[in-house]
């Protein structure tokens, strides 16, 4: 079990999280906030990159920065900028990491076959990386992280770049994985972890705001969105009366997906709140301001 | 296995390949360049052979039978090919016969060859009175005050030089003693070799194994934060400790590049200039002794052969202390470039500061034990090497000094990485 407690990480004045407490048992958790928010600083601090300003994060009760190799030696990372050296083959950089992770050599080379054939790219084991694209370094990236079959696998942004076939082949490799490990899995995309995730993690001001199954999070604004049809003559006030979490154009009129405490309308249709929807609603202020930035 | 893969990141960067062949074949360019000399420098050969090395009185006689020998020789020839005898065989090149005769093709190309050669021997047979009129006049106790002079030092600072040079005094006494300086070897102001390998082909050597070694140690330390790996390198098992395999890695490519450069140019060189017996001449003998007239006081009894093995042990040592103040200075700075220009900017300074410091301070000599100043006076490593440098553990003083202060300063900087945020 990973326990984090009363974690603080401030860089100099700058506040970037404040007394996190998390638990992770076996499962997938979804890391789910906007860019900035912290979530990068909170995996630097679970792969032992940045040390907590104040509290501790122990593995099985023990501290990680005291385990030291010990913790490091159980854990898998794909940080968001996935670095690679363009020429080496995958093979090669996957047996430089095995090394540093501290597998024998025999048995890094089976290894390294078996993850390359996982991320489908067997076909390329020996080329230079530097005529890869985004998706296939992507996919080295998430082998170099399972290398060491991590009782922790951590992954920072791991689809960006992956095209929606190699995203739907990443969600079920990871299911299958997160049977016997802890999966934190940090995304800005909430259709990354909607469907995989056993708990979604939400931090808003630099604090966890939602620890929950995706259910529970979405019973939070359960008989506030509906949707409905707008004239297009109305979609300006509509817009700056309710929060809008979609809009699609439809039969000459807009069909709007919104959320409200007013008291129902008869033309309006109540819907279950999904994961994007409580998003959206969470961060609101963060999405109006990128908005009007934009 | 991770040292191998740290120490193939080296091997396999073509700058660093590029430059070390670049650099050897620059040494092979200057040896060729130094070539024209060696078949002159032979002719000492077989006088070693015939006399040995010392010219001490029986060495001395044999010399002189010998030269007279071979002058008869040449006289009797001449006397039948021109008419003309010569007293001294150097009366030979006098300029208004030399050419006439050369152009009147008296002579073959052996004879010249020969009375080229006796010229030579000539010129040994008179320096030893030369050399031990130098020695017995020689008080190292005025070459101090002359330096002092010159340099104007002052108070605390003249006052140590004297002390120094009052410990090399005896030093002086048992090379006469011991006939160090009378052992014969390639006569210093026809040949110059001593300038010419441990200044020129030591110096380029020594600048050559430092320029590959900043580059490719600033190029390790760093390689991960440039290529964007670190995150993903450090967070594995090995983690930080990676900077302990880049370290040893460092220095044992700093050595293996220092022996190889050095192996081949020196194997080339004495391939091209035969040093067959004398590699056991002390280097402090007199022969040695250059146009500038100054001689070259060993503060030991030292052979030519083991002078140049302490001579590479200490160039070894001293690209050690270059990879610790390079791997320093990238534990600071993460760019490879900035590093580079840093050092060459520590070394500039490191040969500056002395100028300003006092001239009454004994800081002046102090700051005088650093690797750069030591670099740059290869020649005279181990010897009485002028009033800043004549201290008789100076090399090793200035070595030891600094690598323990440099790998405390190394190991300093890694247990603060192993805290640092990434």
């Amino acid at each position: 079990m990973l326990i984090v407690e009363d974690v603080t990480k401030n860089f100099g004045q700058f506040n970037a999280l404040k007394n996190i407490n998390l638990e992770f048992n076996n499962g997938v958790y979804g890391l789910l906030a906007p860019n900035g928010a912290g979530k990068t600083t909170l995996i630097k601090m679970l792969t032992t990159l940045l040390f907590p300003t104040s509290g501790s994060i122990r593995y099985d009760g023990e501290d990680i920065i005291k385990m030291d190799e010990k913790y490091r030696e159980i854990i898998g990372y794909l940080p968001q900028e996935f670095g690679y050296y363009k020429n080496y083959s995958p093979t090669s950089y996957l047996l430089y990491l095995a090394a540093l992770k501290g597998i024998h050599r025999k048995t890094a080379v089976a290894r390294v076959e078996e993850l390359l054939k996982t991320v489908a790219l067997d076909h390329v084991a020996n080329k230079k990386m530097k005529k890869f694209s985004g998706g296939m370094i992507q996919r080295v990236g998430i082998a170099q992280a399972m290398l060491n079959d991590p009782k922790i696998l951590i992954l920072d942004e791991p689809t960006a770049g992956l095209d929606p076939k190699e995203r739907v082949r990443f969600r079920n490799l990871l299911t299958n994985l997160a049977r016997d490990r802890i999966v934190i899995l940090s995304t800005h995309i909430v259709s990354d972890v909607e469907s995989i995730a056993n708990e979604i993690i939400m931090i808003k001001n630099q604090e966890v705001l939602y620890k929950d199954t995706v259910s529970n999070i979405c019973r939070k604004i359960d008989g506030r969105v509906y949707e409905t049809e707008v004239s297009y003559e109305q979609t300006e006030q509509f817009r700056s009366t309710y929060l809008i979490f979609s809009e699609k154009q439809e039969n000459g009129s807009m069909y709007m997906r919104f959320l409200t405490e007013d008291t129902s309308k008869p033309e309006w249709k109540m819907v279950h709140p999904n994961l994007e929807d409580v998003f959206l609603y969470i961060y609101q202020d963060g999405v109006l301001s990128d908005d009007q930035t934009a | 296995m991770i040292k191998q893969l740290e120490f193939k990141k080296i091997i396999s960067s073509p700058v660093i390949l590029g430059l070390f062949v670049l650099f050897l074949l620059f040494n092979c360019f200057l040896i060729y360049q130094q070539s024209s000399i060696r078949n002159d420098m032979k002719s000492l050969q077989p006088i070693v052979k015939e006399t040995g090395t010392l010219m001490d009185e029986e060495g001395r006689n044999k010399l002189q039978t010998s030269y007279e020998k071979d002058l008869t020789n040449w006289n009797q020839l001449s006397k039948s090919k021109t008419g003309d005898t010569y007293q001294r065989a150097v009366d030979f090149y006098k300029p208004e016969l030399y050419y006439s005769l050369i152009e009147s093709n008296i002579y073959s190309e052996k004879e010249l060859q020969n009375i080229n050669k006796l010229a030579i021997k000539e010129t040994y047979v008179s320096s030893i009175q030369e050399i031990e009129t130098l020695y017995s006049n020689l008080n190292v106790m005025e070459n101090a005050e002359e330096g002092i002079r010159l340099f104007g030092l002052k108070g605390a600072a003249a006052e140590t030089v004297r002390e120094h040079y009052t410990v090399l005094k005896p030093r002086v006494e048992e090379l006469v003693q011991n006939k160090e300086h009378l052992h014969l070897f390639f006569h210093g102001k026809m040949f110059g070799t001593h300038s010419f390998l441990f200044k020129t082909l030591f110096g380029f050597m020594l600048f050559q194994a430092m320029i590959l070694i900043v580059l490719f140690t600033a190029f390790i330390v760093n390689y991960e934060f440039e290529h964007k790996t670190s995150l993903v390198a450090y967070s594995t098992k090995r983690g930080r400790n990676l900077v302990w395999d880049k370290l040893l890695v460092s220095i044992f490519a700093g050595t293996l590049v220092t022996v190889t450069l050095l192996a081949i140019t020196l194997f080339i060189y004495f391939m091209v200039f035969d040093y067959s017996g004398l590699w056991n001449v002390p280097i402090s003998s007199g022969f040695l002794i250059e146009l500038n007239n100054i001689p070259f006081i060993s503060w030991w009894n030292v052979t030519f052969i083991q002078y140049l093995f302490m001579t590479c042990g200490l160039v070894v040592i001293c690209q050690i202390l270059f990879v610790l103040i390079t791997f320093c200075l990238s534990m600071l700075i993460r760019n490879s470039y900035i590093v580079f220009t840093l050092f060459g900017v520590i070394f500039l300074a490191g040969l500056y500061i002395p100028s300003i410091m006092p001239k009454d301070s004994i800081m002046l000599l102090y700051t005088h034990f650093s690797p750069f100043i030591l670099v740059m006076n290869v020649k005279k490593w181990w010897m009485e090497s002028g009033v800043f440098t004549t201290f008789k553990y100076y090399e090793v003083m200035t070595v030891t000094g600094w690598l323990v202060a440099l790998l405390l300063t190394a190991w300093f900087f890694i247990k603060r990485f192993a805290r640092e945020n990434i």
